[in-house]
């Protein structure tokens, strides 16, 4: 069992790639507001302010989508984020990782 | 990353002449340009002044840290200096400036101008620190005293 932690910074593929996820058998996921690091630093610490152009690509909001899943599940998860958003390791579209998760509370066995 | 590692005494002027924000940058930038000869004082005066634009650099509580990335540097360079009385710098709690860094980064190395931004930010919300500070009366006596200061508070 995985926790998976998806950045999404371009929140127009949300929908998209929540279907996708039902599709594939995704069965739930939490799916939070957030604001990049680089976001906050540059428009509201006014230090920093000169940094916007360095910061540039960073939206103002993106979705933080936490998913519990099965191992078998993440290549999957993986390939149809790759379908809806086209995203690589330079798009900065997207961005997620996977935690082991040693045990469960408050879930259905 | 340590601040007193960027300052070079023929980089300090206590007191400082001017008492306008242009005028102050542009003495701090005269003193740096006068050690180094490859910094354009003008050129760097304009982006320091184009990046004052965007939005204030006097950071409140006295401390100003007007600063620019600049194309054709490889290195970072840094002047302080101490006005005689407080300077009008638009800083965001309308307060006068007494304690002013100028800072010029390499335009590639924006993550080292991120940590020096932020070092120098954090180590001066130290009301103490800023009260030793305004009362330097020489450039050793500020190198002295961030020295002690870092190797005090970060490992």
């Amino acid at each position: 069992m995985k926790l998976i932690i998806l950045f999404l910074n371009k929140i127009e593929y949300l929908e998209d790639l929540l279907s996708a996820f039902l599709e594939i058998g995704v069965p739930g996921a939490t799916i939070l507001d957030s604001v990049g690091m680089g976001h906050i630093i540059s428009h509201d610490i006014p230090i920093f302010a000169g940094l916007r152009d360095f910061f540039g690509g960073s939206s103002p909001t993106n979705k933080t989508i936490l998913v519990l899943t099965k191992n078998d599940l993440i290549p999957k998860m993986d390939e149809v984020l790759k379908d809806v958003t086209g995203y690589d390791k330079k798009s900065g579209i997207a961005k997620m990782i996977s935690v082991p998760v040693d045990e469960l509370f408050g879930f259905e066995k | 990353m340590r601040i007193s590692d960027y300052l070079k005494i023929d980089c300090i002027k206590i007191p400082l002449n001017s008492m306008k924000k242009k005028e102050i940058i542009k003495e701090l930038l005269t003193l740096i340009s006068e050690v180094y000869e490859e910094i354009d004082e003008e050129d760097a005066f304009k982006s320091v002044i184009e990046r004052e634009k965007i939005e204030t650099t006097a950071i409140g509580n006295g401390v100003a840290i007007p600063h620019a990335r600049k194309k054709n540097i490889t290195k970072v360079y840094f002047a302080f200096g101490i006005t005689k009385k407080g300077a009008d710098f638009n800083a965001i709690d309308e307060k006068p400036v007494n304690l002013v860094f100028l800072i010029l980064c390499p335009e590639k190395k924006a993550n080292i101008q991120i940590s020096l931004l932020a070092r120098l930010s954090r180590i001066l919300h130290d009301k103490k620190l800023r009260k030793k500070l305004s009362n330097c009366k020489t450039g050793q006596s500020v190198i002295d005293l961030f020295t002690q200061y870092e190797k005090q508070h970060f490992s």
